[in-house]
């Protein structure tokens, strides 16, 4: 009895590998020919407005065709599962509205690397500071948000781009403030102190006077 | 080889003069230029291939930037290996080192000296021919070692062990298997073999009895596992073995094991089909070697009524699909749509392709009634080598497809079970094949 077990395992041994071979022959074939292929072309496809950029035509004519473009070539609208764009909360690189910055310098102080470096001088018709030198070294940045949160009135913020890809380091050092608005600014802020030198002065002599007269 | 020096030594003086030692020199040296080119581009394609079919069975599409279709991606890998550095670790030993992958290189490309590409088409018709590729086969077993031992590292000395293991076990039931068509055929020659066969898929010794059908699958398995393809690659199990026999090696060595791995899918293919499916034989019942010669095959006992009938049903299916093409077309050029991934090309390839066998079967049927048409040499040509080659290579490729697509499906067998699969299965099996073989051929003839 023993003997016809083990007899009998050996061609059960030969009838399962066959059949599970075959079933999973099987499941890859059917994934392989008839399923809608799942890659997203990054290059070929705009991932920030979620379509294809070299599709001239809706592709709606044929619903699900067997044996969809094997070999992959030719840039269609793209017809798999994934989600094709980018989340609107994405963090990509920092992004700066120069209008809306105080110079309160919180971002720079929160930075856990120092990836952001803020001047501002006090200028006439401006809330706060004005920025006369806001820099961020994008090499280094690593996206954490910290600034983001901080910033009261959300002059710094995270974009959706991600294509940061250079040759050279020094180009993922960004100005923002050109040298000629930071001259102007720097004027500006030296009349504001002159003035307030001379309001002083004023004061002072103002004071002698008064002074004086008691 | 032989008939093509003979040849040029009669119709050209140039050679008659230069004798025939150096003609029969450059004969050699210009098949070996395009057998090692062939073998070349083939280990080329079956990366691209293979990383194809990768993407298709993860749902990708694999490989589609470099050239149309991403069919230059090879040569762009080539180029990147060849101007990469090439280290040879200090303690290794650098001669064996150096040698080890042209070793195995050139196991493989001795294969491809018997290897049919048509009834005319042959380096060398050797009358041991599968001997010869089981001799060859073996190169593969001594070249791994070589780079496993040469490394001097742990894991590559014993990713050569594992393979020797396997290799010198699975050549057991890979021979068995060949014998088991070397029986109804009498002859170990290639080409004899495939013409043992005949035109027809049912004259194919894969059809010849029930143990030559179960022989063509001990044959597939074991000669998968020669190569160290997937299931069988524990030589270079990387969860086990980091990359095994080829971890030290980089640069263009490296790529030298990958051309040989993948020339030897194309010999394993190239056998199975010579041996069990056919060689270059039509799935038409008409023998490769009667086309081109009329008065021949199926026009006998087919009349003509017949043949004309199935001609007529051939142009019908023909205009049909002819017009979905067309159709296809204008709506491509409508739209002004790219050659290369039009809809034409998409949808309508494959039943242009239909089209063209059934024209073709239609067109081999009614060549061979005895109609007294007199063909101008260049179908006789094209019937003696380009169609026996294109049918070669399609079977071939399908195997091959097969190859690599079991390498997609199946997870990989452990030491144990892989020596289990051919000692206590692949063996026994095909010990029973064999002799059940001859007592088929003692009743049945």
């Amino acid at each position: 009895m023993k003997l016809f077990d083990g007899v009998k395992g050996y061609f059960v041994n030969i009838y399962e590998s066959v059949t599970t071979i075959s079933m999973g022959m099987w499941i890859t074939f059917k994934t392989a020919f008839f399923e809608r292929k799942v890659t997203l072309q990054y290059p070929s496809h705009d991932i920030l407005e979620g379509k294809s950029k070299d599709a001239s035509l809706p592709t709606q004519e044929i619903p699900n065709p067997p044996f969809e473009s094997l070999l992959g070539a030719g840039q269609q609208n793209y017809k798999g599962p994934l989600n094709t764009q980018l989340p609107e909360r994405y963090r990509g690189l920092l992004g700066y509205d120069e209008p809306s910055c105080i110079s309160c310098l919180l971002c720079a102080q929160n930075c856990p690397i120092e990836v952001i470096r803020v001047k501002g001088v006090k200028v006439e018709g401006r809330k706060g500071k004005a920025p006369t030198t806001f820099r961020i070294d994008y090499s280094k940045c690593m996206f954490c948000g910290l600034c983001v949160e901080v910033c009261p009135t959300d002059a710094i913020f995270f974009t959706r781009q991600f294509e940061g890809a250079t040759f050279e380091f020094r180009t993922l050092i960004r100005e923002f403030i050109g040298p000629e608005l930071c001259l102007e600014r720097l004027q500006l802020a030296e009349e504001v102190k002159k003035k307030a030198i001379e309001e002083k002065e004023v004061k002072k002599k103002s004071e002698e006077k008064e002074s004086n007269t008691a | 080889m032989e008939n093509l020096i003979s040849d040029l030594i009669r119709e050209f003086s140039l050679f008659q003069q230069i004798g025939y030692v150096p003609t029969a020199a450059v004969v050699m040296f210009g098949c070996a230029l395009l057998v090692l080119n062939f073998f070349g581009l083939m280990s080329g394609l079956y990366t691209y291939l293979e990383r194809k079919v990768a993407g298709w069975t993860n749902s990708r599409r694999g490989p589609n930037r470099v050239g149309p279709y991403g069919l230059l991606q090879f040569m762009a890998d080539g180029v990147k290996l060849i101007l990469k550095e090439d280290i040879i670790p200090a303690a290794a030993d650098r001669n064996i080192f150096k040698f080890a992958p042209y070793l195995l290189l050139l196991g493989t490309a001795l294969s491809f000296v018997v290897i049919p590409f048509g009834p005319k088409w042959i380096i060398s018709d050797l009358n041991i021919g599968v001997l010869y590729l089981l001799a060859t086969g073996s190169f593969t077993v001594v070249g791994l070692i070589l780079a496993g031992w040469a490394s001097n590292n742990k894991w590559a000395l014993l990713g050569g062990m594992r393979s020797a293991a396997q290799i010198v076990s699975y050549e057991i039931p890979n021979a068995l298997a060949i014998l088991v068509v070397v029986l109804p055929a009498g002859t170990m020659s290639m080409q004899g073999i495939i013409r043992a066969q005949g035109g027809g898929a049912h004259h194919w010794f894969l059809f010849n009895s029930p143990f030559s059908f179960f022989a063509f699958f001990i044959y597939f398995v074991s000669a998968i596992a020669e190569i160290n393809r997937v299931p069988f690659d524990i030589p270079e199990a990387e969860s086990e073995l980091v990359a095994g026999y080829n971890i030290e090696y980089s640069a263009m060595r490296f790529g030298a094991f990958f051309a040989a791995e993948f020339g030897n899918i194309y010999v394993i293919s190239a056998v199975a089909v010579t041996c069990f499916l056919g060689g270059w034989q039509l799935p038409l019942p008409v023998a490769v070697d009667d086309l081109g010669t009329l008065g021949h095959g199926l026009g006998h006992f087919l009349s003509r009524t017949d043949v004309l009938m199935l001609l007529l049903l051939a142009a019908l299916l023909v205009a049909f699909l002819a017009w979905k093409a067309l159709r296809a077309f204008v709506w491509d050029v409508r739209r002004k749509r790219p050659f290369f991934g039009s809809r034409f090309v998409r949808f309508h390839s494959e039943l242009l392709v239909l089209g063209l066998l059934f024209t073709g079967g239609a067109l081999t049927l009614a060549l061979h009634l005895p109609l007294r048409i007199h063909l101008p040499a260049i179908y006789r040509l094209i019937f003696q080598y380009l169609v026996p080659f294109v049918v070669f290579f399609t079977k071939a490729m399908f195997l091959s497809f097969v190859v690599l697509w079991w390498r997609w499906t199946l997870p990989r067998l452990r030491v144990d079970q892989l020596m289990g699969v051919c000692w206590k299965y692949l063996i026994p099996l095909g010990f029973f094949c064999l002799v059940g073989q001859g007592f088929w051929m003692w009743l049945f003839t």
